[in-house]
């Protein structure tokens, strides 16, 4: 539930990405690709996004690592400023001396660019009104986020989401199945810690109440319950039908499902240069 | 079974869903996992996971939103706290931060459920805090500190909170303002969680609103929105904040006695939050006045164990004192254990409110009670006592009566004793303002306990409930043979064939009509068969294994997961036991170590006890030691014993916490081949009630074993009793005592001296009741007719059970009985009326204290110190065997054998015995020295243990006691000048021959060593009377106790009670926000500057351990005993004190007062 504060000079991420939206089986499936040319414009933008949604709340912390990272040359930081950068923007990410693993890393980038795709692409149900918990902490199981969508009625319907980093050459449909028994798994454990804070810190009653049904109307398998997997990995990866079989997980009838195919060409090299950029918002730079 | 199984419940709670389990699903479910939990760890289904969560979220729904109903909430509340519950008994591979989160749901879901005390059992295995913390997970700290506050763990929380919250004051001197970083989610759960324990300590209001701010910060905040654990702890907190609010001792009492509230919060154990049972027992509502209006004068409460019927009683008494009404309380229990018990936990209450407690000894001619006491607590016996002596006296004394484990009136030897006391006290104070409070935890036939308790204008308040903190898991434990498995072994010359077949242990767990049953996996014995002549096989009982080595499997598994309790029906059956439970547990216990040197120390090396208990295992019966007995309490409660094998006294006796309670065979065959029921009915409820303590476990184990035959499900129907099943009955409804008073009623026809036959015991107890009401109406002043006299008896239970024609013969007998009063001389019927012994008894006691008047007035001059000699004395051999033969002693001497005629006895010098006993010298000993005729060793100690119990502990002190005082009066009536000291029966109740020892005994030491070997260190010395004697104590430290006199930790505790100076006000003066003065004993030099300091137990030594004087230099000095006991309680309480020493050359002091 960040605050958006984007600078008007940065463009946004469905603009680099090329996306296409399929409903081949039934079901939407968005497959974005970045240009390998554009690597350094997506890092940019990525890093922007972690940031405004972990420090945009503070305004003035926010514009100071805006400044720091669209700065030409390393600006330096005080000790106090880093101590809560660390605590917060660098959460899975690390410092140069102490960076976190690449596991996390990958997982908070492949989550970012979901927020980032969710929160603008129209993938049948609309615009979301809300894309919540991309924050949770990136090592809990049980879903990385919710999107929340109006419905011609008045009413709202929901997708949860996994996303997932693929790293290995084995075929990304075993990533995409592990994905949707993690969601099964832990789906109700998600919902029902979301369901409470979020009817708490929502103003319209309409929404805290939708909030309060989310896990009935999970366990119903209710028309507006949907489940979404998103998947990032390299351009050569073995994608073919990778997500052939999330339709046959959740007893959910087709057009409750969703998907997010993520294709860059070196998709650890993203990660490094959006940590790069993070970094150097945070006066960590460590090149000349 | 158990409401947690109840398929209602569980129907309500989960509905209808495709996707989850249903209800009859949801309970196989539960039930299989207990079951697996039970035989091993097991995986939790997921789908049980699942419905948890999906129940915490329909419980947790927004009230105002009404997308559930609240009983559904409270509902999905109850099952999901059970569901959480298990997965954390069934999951090892959990994560600190995992096991923390479903802690904490359960006791988000307990709590919710009306299930207060769960909340508090479940945190206790939760992975406990660990300083300083780890900043890389802040939501971990909002976890451990919203644990901690569900538990109402105030002595964890205060130091917990106070480090966090110094180490976030550091974070912020380092990075600023916490609100916008980070950490401003848990910053806000941490302030918010101490507003929060700080209201519930102290009541005050605006603590609670700034909890609930702190906790919406820390769910709103944006800036900490990746800190989910800490926004969820907030969001439960600040939903649950409200019901805090409303169920804490500041909102539930009334607001004109914040004393009492803060007797409850302060108290020890503090009560924080009430129990829904308390809650709705202590509510005013429309036509019915809050039980702690003085106006209700009568009241019955039928709570079952682990409800809180207690603390209700703490309530009610604590309420009388702090509002200051005239009179005092008496606080009767069934035995000496639980008034100690009882008087101990209550008396810690009562000194926040600047009062004493005392505990009522059991010999009559004492009474010790300091001025400062409120509160008395006594048995129904002494209670008796004291009304017969002076019912005037007595109602002046006491204005509120509270008789705690009401269905004692049905036990068979003590029921009327207590039901006429009673009786009569209701009777007398029906027009006064005097309170009776009744409470039972079996009272069936509520009605005639309730007209019991009616009177003209008087209608008592009743309150009933089946609440109970932790679940209650019914199951039978059953050996069923595989014949499929059997092995042949082939006749071998003269030896015949047999079949060997394996035997198993199953358990079976009842939910509805249906079981879920487990096997242990291993065999848990053999059945031998025996090929007979005829071919035919039959059982071979030499060879097979006994049901008891059938037992030990199940015991020792049982005992991994917490405390178990095996009630068994004899003596022998229950040491037996011990002994194979002992040989199959593997290893040695370590917690144990204190308790097996004591053992060693007291009971010798060659004991059975001391065999056992290395390996954390003992057995409890009424044939050990008292003293022995009070320590194996003490170790089972301070965990130093996991498996303890007793027989069904100590259940009856004594509360003591176990996961698991099974209960073996429940009867035995006697001599004359009868079976025997070693455990009625009541008994059992009363061990069921022992699985599972609320507060510690949430849920125990009642296990049946029904070893001898095949499974049926009739097994389950004496657990599936409630104590609306088990009725109370007057003693005198009994068959025997109506036959009794019929053949009073015909012999007095004939016979003047009907009323000095024995009629048997609850008739002579009947007659002598009349004596006595016509004794008391006299000294009241009141009229005295048989018709005052029968609207007396009509306020027994006994006449509101009885049929007319029963009621009519209770009439003509007690104008029979009144005749014979008035026919006897003033002062003998006096005499005879008041001594509590049937009247034949008090006709031979007359007889015996003339006859020693006469004796002592033609004899020399005995020491008064030389009590051994006095004893001599007076129980001459004719005499002791007089007092012996009385219908009131149940036993002449010994036998040569357990199963002996009650009439075979072998010759000992019973005098000689006594003096020894008088002497102290320890029962082993005795036991060698006069019983070498008992070839049993075991049985040899145990049947002295057993006659000095009931003949040197009560029937002597008893009838010596009334002996004692008939002969003072007669000599001094003549003019006499040489009494016999009045503590003379209290010399042989407690086994001690010295003034000092008696003293000691008197003031609640129980441990006859101890006493003897502190009145040996103190010989010579001038201490003269208590007072001096505690001086000469308490100017010495524990560690001088432990070596001086060996003291055990539980003489130790004996004796800090014993030292503490009588009226202090440390604990009332330092709570109430004064500042308290206490005097060290310092272990350097002179301290000549004023310095801060902590006070700490120190460690590495036994509790109760010596409380240390720490600054910042060290330790300087420790707090005396005499102070010990309020100072510990000031610890124990975990409110934050702030401590200074003062300097001083000679007897430098610290100063105590809260940190504001």
């Amino acid at each position: 539930m960040a605050t958006s504060t984007r600078a008007a000079t940065i463009p946004t991420l469905p603009e680099i990405l090329d996306i296409k939206v399929s409903v081949a089986k039934g079901w939407p499936q968005v497959t974005c690709r970045l240009d390998p040319a554009r690597l350094d414009d997506a890092a940019a933008v990525l890093a922007e996004g972690i940031a405004r949604r972990r420090i945009g709340s503070n305004a003035e912390r926010h514009k100071r690592w805006q400044s720091r990272r669209r700065a030409p040359s390393r600006v330096a930081v005080d000790a106090r400023e880093l101590r809560v950068l660390e605590a917060g923007l660098l959460q899975n990410i690390g410092t140069p001396d102490q960076p976190s693993s690449s596991q996390h890393l990958h997982g908070l980038i492949v989550e970012s660019i979901w927020f980032e795709i969710a929160s603008e692409v129209d993938a049948g149900l609309g615009v979301p009104i809300r894309v919540e918990g991309h924050n949770w902490s990136i090592t809990d199981p049980g879903g990385d986020g919710l999107t929340v969508y109006a419905t011609a009625d008045g009413g709202f319907c929901f997708r949860l989401w996994e996303s997932k980093h693929h790293g290995t050459s084995r075929k990304v449909r075993r990533t995409v199945n592990q994905a949707c028994r993690q969601v099964k798994s832990n789906s109700l454990n998600y919902l029902s810690r979301f369901s409470l804070i979020a009817q708490q810190i929502t103003d319209d009653d309409a929404l805290a109440r939708f909030y309060g049904e989310l896990p009935e109307r999970w366990v119903d398998r209710d028309p507006a319950a949907g489940v979404g997997v998103s998947v990032g990995t390299n351009n050569d990866a073995r994608i073919s039908g990778c997500f052939g079989r999330v339709d046959t997980y959740f007893e959910l009838e087709l057009g409750q499902h969703q998907a997010q195919l993520q294709l860059v060409s070196d998709f650890t090299e993203l990660a490094v240069r959006v940590r790069r950029e993070i970094w150097k918002g945070c006066g960590l730079w460590t090149e000349p | 079974m158990d409401r947690a199984l109840d398929l209602e419940l569980l129907n309500s709670a989960v509905g209808d869903h495709e996707y989850l389990p249903d209800a009859n699903t949801l309970r196989r479910l539960l039930a299989e996992t207990e079951v697996s939990l039970f035989v091993q760890r097991g995986d939790l289904d997921e789908a049980l996971l699942d419905t948890g969560w999906y129940l915490q979220a329909v419980a947790t729904a927004r009230a105002d939103l009404r997308i559930y109903e609240p009983p559904r909430q409270r509902q999905a509340h109850q099952v999901s706290a059970h569901i959480f519950d298990l997965a954390l008994q069934s999951t090892d591979d959990l994560t600190k931060t995992e096991r923390l989160r479903l802690t904490f749901a359960a006791q988000v879901g307990y709590l919710g459920g009306d299930l207060t005390p769960n909340g508090a059992a479940v945190a206790r295995s939760a992975p406990l805090p660990n300083a300083p913390f780890e900043w890389s997970e802040p939501g971990q700290m909002s976890l451990e500190a919203g644990v901690l506050v569900l538990a109402l763990d105030r002595a964890a929380l205060f130091p917990l909170i106070d480090a966090r919250r110094d180490q976030l004051r550091d974070l912020e001197a380092e990075i600023g303002e916490l609100d916008s970083t980070p950490f401003a989610a848990v910053a806000n759960v941490i302030k918010g969680v101490r507003a929060l324990i700080t209201y519930l300590t102290y009541g005050n209001r605006e603590n609670l609103g700034e909890a609930q701010q702190h906790f919406a910060l820390a769910v709103e905040s944006e800036v900490a929105e990746s800190d989910v654990d800490s926004r969820w702890v907030a969001a439960h907190l600040r939903r649950l904040s409200d019901e805090f609010g409303e169920r804490s001792a500041w909102s539930a009492l009334p607001p004109d006695l914040p004393s009492l509230a803060r007797a409850m919060t302060l108290g020890d154990p503090p009560v924080l939050s009430l129990w829904p049972p308390q809650m709705s027992f202590l509510a005013s509502t429309e036509g019915r006045p809050s039980p702690l209006d003085p106006e209700v004068r009568r009241l019955v409460l039928s709570f079952p164990t682990s409800a809180g019927k207690t603390l209700l009683a703490q309530i009610l008494i604590a309420a009388h004192v702090a509002r200051n009404m005239v009179g005092d309380v008496c606080v009767v229990a069934p035995t000496h254990s639980l008034c100690r018990e009882l008087g101990q936990s209550l008396s810690r209450r009562l000194r926040i409110l600047g009062s004493e407690l005392h505990i009522e000894g059991s010999v009559e001619s004492e009474r010790t009670k300091p001025p400062s006491a409120r509160v008395t607590v006594m048995t129904p016996e002494r209670l008796a006592g004291m009304l017969r002596t002076n019912p005037a006296a007595l109602l002046n004394e006491y204005t509120m009566f509270v008789i705690d484990e009401a269905h004692l009136v049905t036990a068979p030897t003590r029921g009327w004793r207590l039901e006429e006391t009673l009786s009569l006290i209701h009777h007398l104070t029906v027009n006064t303002a005097h309170r009776i409070l009744v409470l039972s935890a079996a009272l069936g036939n509520q009605s005639h306990v309730i007209q019991w308790m009616t009177a003209e204008d008087l209608e008592p308040l009743m309150h009933h409930t089946e609440w109970r903190g932790p679940r209650r898991l019914n199951a039978v434990y059953t050996n069923p043979a595989n014949f499929e498995k059997a092995t042949d072994e082939p006749q071998r010359g003269r030896r015949l064939a047999r079949q060997h077949v394996p035997v198993y242990g199953e358990i079976r767990l009842r939910t509805g009509n249906r079981t879920a049953a487990r096997r242990i996996r291993k065999p848990v014995g053999t059945l031998v068969r025996r090929r007979t002549k005829a071919g035919a096989w039959a059982r071979d009982l030499k060879e097979s294994t006994t049901e008891r080595a059938r037992l030990v499997p199940l015991i020792v598994h049982v005992a991994r997961s917490g405390a178990v309790l095996v009630v068994q029906p004899t003596r022998v059956e229950a040491q037996r036991l011990a002994q194979e439970v002992a040989v199959a547990v593997d290893n040695e216990y370590s917690e144990a170590l204190t308790l097996t040197d004591l053992a060693r120390d007291r009971l010798t090396e060659a004991h059975p006890l001391t065999q056992v208990v290395p390996k954390g295992v003992a057995f409890h019966h009424a044939a050990l030691p008292v003293d022995i007995q009070a320590e194996i309490e003490n170790a089972v409660r301070s965990g130093q014993i996991r498996i303890l094998i007793a027989t069904s006294t100590l259940i009856e006796g004594v509360n003591l916490p176990f996961k698991t309670v099974i209960v073996g065979r429940r009867g035995f065959v006697d001599k004359a081949g009868q079976q025997v029921e070693s455990i009625d009915p009541a008994g059992l409820l009363n061990a069921v009630g022992r699985a599972g303590r609320a507060g510690r476990e949430t849920e125990g184990w009642m296990i049946l074993a029904e070893q001898s035959a095949s499974y049926s499900a009739n097994m389950f129907d004496p657990l599936q009793r409630t104590s609306n099943d088990l009725d109370i009955a007057s003693n005198i409804t009994a068959d025997e005592a109506l036959a009794g008073l019929h053949d009073f009623e015909i012999l007095a026809r004939t016979a003047q001296d009907a009323i000095f036959r024995n009629h048997g015991a609850a008739a002579d107890g009947f007659l002598s009741f009349v004596w006595f009401v016509a004794q008391a109406l006299e000294d009241l002043e009141l009229a005295v007719s048989t018709a005052d006299i029968v609207a007396v008896i009509q306020r027994t239970l006994a006449w509101q059970q009885l049929a007319l024609s029963e009621r009519r013969r209770l009439v003509r007998v007690v104008g029979a009985a009144f005749d014979a009063f008035e026919a006897q001389p003033r002062d003998q019927r006096e005499r005879w009326s008041r001594c509590g012994a049937s009247l034949p008894t008090a006709q031979t006691l007359d007889t015996i204290a003339e006859r020693l008047s006469i004796r002592l007035g033609r004899s020399p001059a005995i020491d008064p110190d030389n009590l051994s000699a006095i004893v001599a004395f007076v129980l001459d051999d004719e005499t002791l065997a007089t007092l012996l033969q009385l219908q009131e002693n149940a036993r002449l001497g010994f036998k040569p054998y357990r199963n002996a005629p009650r009439d075979n006895l072998i010759n000992v010098d019973l005098q000689a015995l006594l003096l020894d006993w008088v002497a102290g010298v320890e029962i082993q000993d005795l036991a060698d020295q006069y019983l070498t005729d008992i070839s049993d060793y075991e049985y040899r100690s145990e049947a002295l243990a057993e006659f000095s119990a009931s003949v040197f502990e009560h029937h002597l002190p008893w009838t010596l006691g009334v002996v004692t005082q008939w002969t003072n009066v007669r000599l001094e009536t003549a003019g006499g000048d040489r009494l016999l000291p009045e503590h003379l029966p209290a010399a042989i109740h407690y086994g001690v021959g010295t003034k000092t020892a008696i003293d000691l005994m008197r003031g609640g030491i129980r441990s006859r060593r101890l006493a003897n070997a502190i009145a040996a260190h103190a010989h010579g010395r001038t201490i003269d009377s208590e007072s001096p004697l505690r001086d000469w104590l308490a100017d010495q430290t524990i560690t001088q106790w432990r070596e001086q006199f060996g003291a055990s930790p539980a003489e130790v505790a004996d004796l800090l009670l014993f030292a503490r100076t009588p009226g202090a006000k440390v604990v009332s003066s330092v709570l109430a926000g004064s500042t308290h003065e206490v005097t060290i004993s310092t272990s350097g030099g002179p301290i000549n500057t004023a310095v801060a300091a902590t006070l700490e137990r120190q460690a590495d030594v036994p509790d109760p351990a010596p409380i240390q004087v720490v600054t910042p230099a060290g330790v300087i000095g420790i707090i005396r005993p005499s102070d010990h006991e309020e100072v510990s309680q000031l610890l124990s309480i975990g409110v934050q004190l702030s401590v200074t020493v003062t300097p001083s050359a000679t007897s430098p002091t610290v100063t105590i007062s809260l940190t504001p």
